[in-house]
């Protein structure tokens, strides 16, 4: 497991699989400065390598139009090979799929209940 | 229970009854006391205190979802009113209802970006000052702006519905029909047309057509801009009519000099230049290439510059005619000045010209016999 960096709304790592995770914490309200945070964390873990990205967030409690915008805008886009969505409560079962109705966002990405679901569709991904 | 009345168990289960029946009415604060046995009619008060307070709770819990709900309906009144500055509050519980709250904030963020973008386009869209024409893809009007009313002098209510046609020619509409089934191949068509306004008034127009694709790139309607080029147009006549001008004048202009000019051959070898009245230096310059391109053309031995008929002349005019002979000289012809009158003769005098450099007679006919006698004769 390679580094694990900090944000105020998350913890990102490097997996042993090549997967980056990114978990967001119990109640996080995701902003726009948060989102920018979270991609320049996982541009640190990454190693420089546009990698796929397990995203957590089971925890979340609210994200904001700037957040979902950053995330589907080309930021995101040019340092992430793909994400597998974590969703289990009904707030992130909702932002999950707001995100990809609203948003459009321009990666593979898609939502999942089940985490090992999740990382056997990413590995797929990087192939 | 004995035949001398409720014994203490009795009460006690009757405590329980009313107890259920209390519950059963909906008074859930109602709880049955214990007598410390631990008999059954205690785990029964047990049971039902239990249940009161499970009730209690479900209650407590429906009655704040019914606020909540109720505080949830308030926020969707404002979204319908177009206030989107409220924002649902989340119990923390992150149960249903605050995934409920949070969509409904995220739906209205998003409501009011895009409301906000439409008002932005929509305002530009008004402020432009060439006419903006939304068609249907059969060429009616959808929709079209202020400066479209202004221009047309149709209302907005009037146009709507319409055909096209109505403000542009028959032919644009055709031209405008074929970028829809262009497949995509042709991204705008402009065209220069006649528009017409509602009292029948035309108006030249340059239209720019584009179509209006939906997400899936399928033609949802035609955009047209006009410009009105009528200021542009009557630039481009008068700038025709400027040039046509300036062609007529220069060819009166080399007309007259031709004519003010003449180079009249009398033979292969000899012409006459005729210099009829007043002779200015412009004019003299004239006579001068014409009468060297003469005989540098056609060989020319004897040129004979005839000044009979010149009215007026002045030192550049003296000095003139003796450039106009050294020139000739040095295309290895001859000079000869006929028709000196007095005029000319005191000039030549005044300005100390040696007559013995020029070849001189006192008429054209004495000029001619001298050139003819010098041999200019082939013809």
């Amino acid at each position: 497991m390679g580094e694990r960096v900090r944000t105020r709304t998350a913890t990102h790592f490097l997996g042993e699989d090549g997967i980056v995770r990114t978990i967001l914490e119990e109640g996080a309200e995701e902003t726009l400065a948060d989102a920018k945070a979270t991609i320049e964390a996982i541009l640190q873990v990454s190693n420089g390598t546009k990698r796929p990205i397990l995203v957590d967030i089971r925890g979340v409690k609210s994200q904001d139009r700037g957040a979902r915008m950053y995330y589907s805008g080309p930021e995101a886009a040019a340092s992430i090979l793909g994400i597998a969505i974590l969703i289990g409560s009904p707030m992130s079962r909702l932002l999950g799929n707001f995100f990809f109705g609203f948003n459009k966002p321009r990666i593979a990405i898609k939502l999942f209940t089940s985490e090992a679901e999740a990382i056997k569709w990413l590995k797929e991904l990087a192939l | 229970m004995s035949a001398a009345g409720p014994s203490r168990g009795d009460s006690r289960l009757a405590a329980v009854c009313a107890l259920a029946a209390e519950l059963a009415a909906g008074r859930l604060d109602t709880r049955g006391a214990l007598s410390g046995t631990g008999d059954e009619i205690d785990k029964l008060t047990l049971d039902l205190n239990s249940i009161a307070e499970a009730l209690s709770a479900k209650a407590r819990m429906l009655e704040s979802y019914e606020a909540r709900l109720s505080e949830y309906l308030d926020g969707l009144g404002a979204i319908a009113a177009l206030d989107f500055s409220k924002k649902l509050p989340s119990s923390g519980a992150g149960d249903t209802l605050d995934a409920l709250a949070m969509g409904l904030n995220m739906l209205t963020e998003e409501l009011h970006a895009s409301m906000v973008s439409k008002s932005y386009v929509e305002d530009i869209i008004e402020s432009l000052a060439d006419p903006l024409l939304v068609l249907e893809l059969d060429g009616s009007i959808r929709d079209v702006n202020g400066a479209t009313s202004e221009l047309f002098r149709y209302k907005k209510s009037e146009l709507a519905g319409q055909s096209v046609t109505l403000l542009l020619a028959e032919e644009s509409l055709r031209q405008i029909l074929e970028l829809p089934s262009s497949l995509g191949a042709v991204k705008n068509k402009y065209q220069e047309t006649m528009g017409r306004t509602k009292d029948g008034q035309p108006i030249p127009l340059a239209v720019a057509v584009s179509l209006l694709r939906n997400a899936s790139g399928h033609p949802q309607a035609i955009i047209c801009v006009a410009h009105d080029i009528t200021e542009r147009k009557r630039a481009e006549e008068a700038r025709q009519e400027a040039l046509l001008q300036q062609e007529t004048i220069r060819a009166q202009t080399e007309l007259l000099r031709r004519l003010s000019t003449p180079l009249i051959p009398v033979s292969d070898r000899i012409v006459v230049m005729p210099l009829i009245g007043a002779v200015n230096p412009q004019r003299m310059q004239q006579a001068i290439d014409m009468l060297l391109a003469g005989i540098a053309a056609r060989r020319v031995e004897v040129a004979i510059i005839d000044i009979t008929g010149v009215s007026e002349a002045d030192a550049q005019v003296a000095n003139g005619l003796i450039d106009a002979a050294r020139a000739v000289r040095l295309l290895g012809a001859q000079a000869v000045f006929t028709g000196i009158h007095p005029e000319v003769a005191r000039l030549f005098v005044q300005m100390n010209i040696h007559l013995d450099d020029l070849i001189t007679y006192g008429t054209l006919q004495a000029g001619i016999e001298h050139a003819m006698r010098r041999g200019g004769t082939r013809r």
